[in-house]
């Protein structure tokens, strides 16, 4: 018996077209005189028949069902998170500055930019509210007001701090004052060297 | 880019490629993949229904785990559903699509290999059966059990060919279009899986008597 394997070496290179079956006619020629090729051949077609006679995988309604429910489940999901996607950190960033920017420097309200200013915040409410803290006589000098809450004139507003009677110039309480939790620092500083 | 009446040769799937671009315009197929191009959630929804089989045949015959090719199918409708808009048609949809699932499953079984639970059978539980003779179904499942317990048995690279072979029928040149390789290589690995698979069904015709 022969030891020919000259049909498996040609497939094996790839002289095939779309199927095994449709070999070179000198492979045909060699295989008439070769039983050992032909048996080789033989078997490698009936293989090849038997697997591509295989039918496709037909998915039941229930499988389909439930491959569709997941995709459809998925764009949900995808599509809440697709807000987020291609936001880059940076945006993060510098919209949290602008944020921080506008919350504590509140630059459309600063007429007066000395930041030593105590009363540099031009919001009525908190003014009156310290005012109301700090225990100011009703009969408070309606020039300091104004210049408190206009922030009109810086000077004026010294002046009318310093000439002014403040009952409770040495008694002002720290925690009061700190519960005005819209002053930053530099604020309460420069409030406690007008008082003191 | 061409114009109507030019020749279009990346014709849709079963098209002649001398096809004109004004007739593959016409055709339903090319229509529906424009619609969801364009955001139409039914046509995406259509372009589903009729590749969804294909999509998890050829997922399952490479991971050979059906909960896993499940998962990988809803993978490939997300990704479709997502990249749509970036198809510029230099392939069949048909072919953009098999590349993205057999990438996917692929890559599966590379990443987790050690991990997959392989159901060497391939279970017919998710599969459709037409078939009235309860005698005859289970004679050719069993039949068609051994062939997918022997099929799983080979290397992910053959599984993918075979799974393409088999469940589109698709010429070794749409292949190899899709996993990005040589005609050469493709045919060398159909080859090597049929003759594994011709020595293990003999061993285990041989074991069965």
């Amino acid at each position: 018996m022969s030891n020919c394997r000259r049909i498996e070496k040609a497939l094996a290179a790839g002289h095939f077209d779309e199927t095994l079956s449709k070999i070179s006619s000198e492979l045909c020629e060699h295989m008439e005189h070769c039983a050992q090729c032909r048996d080789a051949y033989a078997s490698l077609l009936a293989t090849e028949q038997m697997v591509t006679g295989e039918s496709p995988i037909e998915l039941n309604l229930t499988a389909r069902a439930r491959i569709r429910i997941g995709v459809f489940n998925k764009l949900e999901r995808k599509s809440l998170a697709a807000g987020w996607r291609g936001f880059k950190p940076v945006w993060g960033f510098i919209a949290t500055g602008v944020l921080s920017f506008l919350l504590v420097l509140h630059p459309w309200s600063r007429q007066i930019s000395d930041p030593t200013d105590p009363f540099a915040v031009n919001d009525t409410e908190l003014v009156d509210m310290m005012f109301d803290y700090i225990d100011v006589p009703i009969t408070y000098d309606e020039d300091l007001e104004l210049a408190v809450i206009q922030q009109s004139d810086p000077e004026l507003m010294a002046a009318a701090i310093e000439s002014w009677y403040w009952p409770s110039l040495n008694e002002y309480d720290e925690t009061i004052l700190n519960s005005i939790s819209d002053f930053d620092d530099s604020d309460w500083d420069a409030l406690r060297r007008y008082l003191i | 880019m061409a114009t109507p009446g030019t020749e279009f040769t990346l014709a849709p799937e079963g098209m002649r490629s001398d096809m004109t671009l004004e007739a593959i315009m016409n055709t339903a197929e090319y229509q529906l993949v424009e619609k969801a191009r364009l955001g139409s959630d039914e046509a995406f929804s259509e372009l589903m229904d009729q590749y969804m089989n294909q999509v998890y045949g050829i997922a399952l015959r490479i991971v050979r785990n059906p909960s896993v090719a499940e998962e990988i199918t809803q993978d490939v409708f997300l990704s479709v559903f997502r990249q749509i808009k970036k198809f510029r048609g230099d392939s069949a949809f048909s072919t953009w699509l098999y590349r993205i699932t057999v990438n996917s499953a692929l890559r599966t079984v590379r990443k987790e290999s050690r991990y997959l639970p392989i159901d060497d059978g391939l279970t017919l539980d998710n599969q459709q059966d037409a078939r009235p003779d309860p005698e005859v179904i289970a004679m050719e499942n069993e039949h068609q059990q051994r062939i997918r317990t022997l099929m799983s048995q080979l290397p992910a690279q053959q599984r993918a060919v075979l799974a393409l072979r088999i469940e589109r029928a698709l010429p070794f040149k749409e292949i190899a279009g899709i996993m990005g390789r040589s005609i050469g290589g493709v045919k060398a690995n159909y080859f090597h899986a049929i003759q594994k698979l011709k020595a293990a069904w003999i061993g285990k015709e041989v074991t069965n008597e």
